[in-house]
């Protein structure tokens, strides 16, 4: 390759640390309002059982995380569901699913997820349940989960307006221990697609660019990043 | 106050004082050093808030005291004076002015009242221990190379202490990552000593305790704790609060899956790709090294710069192997092995893994360019 024509870059670490799912780290606002609100008030649910529904990087993860820490419960993945002790989730406050809706299609999993439902119910503890997609919409084959998952009590998170999505990329860029100045998040924030998706996959590819080419994330290099990563399609 | 100094241990002193005063700060009286006379030694006292040096000197003291006066023009005054001299300090507490007297040259400088001098208390840490100085050293300069300059990622802009569990044993390891290059360097953990809490020591402290300490290899006492690292000999102490943040997990950085293997005296290659960099682009400073053979060709081939290659005898006997690296990072490493071989463990796709044929407690590991 002619290097005098294409810059070069580095191949980086994966430095990142998991994302912070701390209480205090989760930004309230229009857009999740009602969730954060039902989170904190589980004897408010019908049946016991809630679902969260919303896009990807919406922040569902995070709210089960603050509702299972208060809760003592356990979050579960839902690819996971059919390599645990369900019987012994019954000795629990409550179960979290996480991305509920991968049970679809798996006979597996979705017996265990009736499972679940069963041994959560005859014990008296809570479920939630965190998706992309409203229950009803899952593909299920198995009628009693079907059912079961129907009369499920549904809280859908909203678009993210942009005081949500300013508090996202700072949280982002905090999670990976980035310091960005207040002017350089505006500037990111008004170039790119309004979605909780998209500020993710923005700060992932500029703290990589920026990683690999050794230098700060500034508001010159930001520019400079995403008008790379527009071409790409990124932005 | 009043003393005498040789010229050549205050040009030394006020030189560290110099580097440790912030350029800019709201607190004006950060920019002085603060000078303390005691029963037979004067201490000459810089910091930043966050980093510290004291330096003590044995002198001849007329009458104890203390002050603050201008770090850089200290400096600059013990630079300019001739070495063989002796420097005279006299406080004067009516025109609260600082005399500094050698030959027929006076100089007379405001202060500000060493009362109002900010001093981090050094309460004992966590965990004291000691090591030789020059062990130490090999520790901070070597993993130093691969600490980060980027301010808005300042958990990288340091060195990270920590005692861990290595093949050899229990040691205690230094590592510093900056986003494409790891360096990890180790040395056995001193007796009785089992924890040492995961500090991140500056950068601007690393370089102080390299050349604030450099006297001789004696024993350097080192202690620990959250909020404060304080480094410390008979005659100076750097002191540093280490940084806030989360040093990388870095052990599943380390490429140890990699097989193919390459060995080559370090000097002979650091010349190399200093030769052929001189024509890389600025931009992508890389270097592409091809091994096969018992040879290694190192290249450069630029549009706006030309094209340079050179070739090395080497130990490699695995099939043909290219990859790409930045020269910097080659020579950075290359550098602090002077008079041995660089083996390097390589795999494809995979970050490269660098040891010291005479060290095996330092250990680097260089993301490769994408080729």
């Amino acid at each position: 390759m002619d290097e005098g024509q294409a810059r070069t870059d580095a191949e980086v670490f994966d430095i990142a640390r998991e994302p912070s799912m701390r209480p205090e780290n989760f930004f309230v606002s229009n857009a999740n309002r009602t969730a954060f609100e039902l989170i904190a008030d589980p004897e408010s649910w019908p049946k016991r059982k809630l679902a969260i529904v919303g896009e990807a990087c919406s922040g569902k993860t995070h709210l089960a995380n603050i509702w299972a820490h208060r809760a003592g419960a356990k979050i579960v993945p839902a690819r996971q569901l059919d390599s645990v002790e369900i019987r012994a989730m019954g000795d629990l406050p409550g179960v979290a699913v996480d991305d509920s809706d991968a049970v679809s299609g798996s006979g597996a999993l979705e017996e265990a997820l009736l499972r679940l439902h069963n041994v959560v119910a005859e014990c008296g503890g809570h479920l939630l349940l965190t998706a992309r997609a409203v229950p009803s919409r899952w593909n299920i084959a198995l009628p009693d989960l079907k059912s079961r998952l129907a009369a499920t009590y549904v809280v859908s998170l909203g678009k993210p307006d942009d005081e949500l999505l300013e508090a996202l990329l700072i949280k982002h860029f905090s999670d990976r221990q980035i310091f960005v100045a207040q002017g350089t998040i505006t500037y990111i924030l008004n170039r790119i697609e309004r979605s909780c998706q998209a500020v993710q996959s923005v700060v992932a590819a500029l703290d990589k660019l920026s990683l690999g080419r050794g230098r700060p994330l500034t508001r010159a290099v930001a520019s400079e990043l995403l008008s790379e990563a527009g071409q790409s399609g990124l932005a | 106050m009043k003393f005498e100094i040789e010229c050549a241990h205050l040009r030394r002193i006020a030189g560290f004082a110099n580097s440790v005063v912030p350029r800019n700060s709201p607190q004006p009286i950060l920019a002085n050093v603060l000078i303390r006379a005691e029963e037979g030694s004067a201490s000459f006292f810089a910091t930043d808030s966050f980093v510290s040096v004291d330096a003590k000197v044995s002198v001849a003291v007329a009458r104890a005291g203390a002050t603050t006066v201008s770090a850089s023009v200290l400096s600059e005054i013990a630079r300019k004076m001739p070495d063989d001299t002796d420097i005279s300090f006299e406080y004067d507490a009516a025109s609260e002015r600082l005399e500094i007297k050698s030959g027929s040259a006076l100089f007379q400088l405001p202060t500000l009242s060493a009362e109002d001098f900010p001093i981090i208390s050094e309460s004992e840490g966590a965990v004291v221990f000691e090591l030789p100085f020059n062990e130490l050293k090999r520790l901070f300069s070597k993993a130093k190379i691969a600490v980060s300059t980027d301010e808005t990622r300042r958990y990288l802009t340091g060195v990270n202490l920590r005692a861990t569990v290595s093949s050899s044993g229990p040691v205690l390891r230094c590592a510093a990552v900056d986003g494409t290059q790891l360096a990890l360097v180790e040395t056995a953990l001193p007796d009785g000593i089992e924890e040492i809490p995961s500090v991140i020591i500056p950068i601007k402290a690393v370089n102080e305790i390299l050349s604030v300490l450099d006297q001789g290899d004696q024993a350097v006492r080192i202690s620990l704790s959250g909020n404060l690292a304080v480094f410390s000999t008979l005659f100076a102490s750097v002191s540093a609060r280490p940084i806030e943040g989360n040093f990388p997990e870095y052990e599943r950085l380390i490429p140890r899956a990699n097989e193919i293997r390459l060995m080559v005296d370090a000097s002979l290659m650091a010349r190399a790709v200093n030769r052929v960099a001189t024509v890389s682009a600025e931009k992508s400073r890389s270097i592409r090294l091809v091994m096969e053979d018992g040879r290694l060709q190192l290249s450069v081939n630029a549009a706006e710069y030309g094209s340079a290659e050179e070739e090395l005898s080497v130990s490699y006997s695995d099939s043909r192997f290219a990859i790409k690296f930045s020269h910097r990072h080659l020579l950075d490493i290359l550098g602090l092995m002077e008079n041995s071989n660089a083996i390097f463990r390589l795999r494809e796709g995979a970050a490269a893994l660098i040891t010291d044929d005479d060290d095996d407690d330092a250990t680097f590991v260089v993301m490769p360019q994408r080729i």
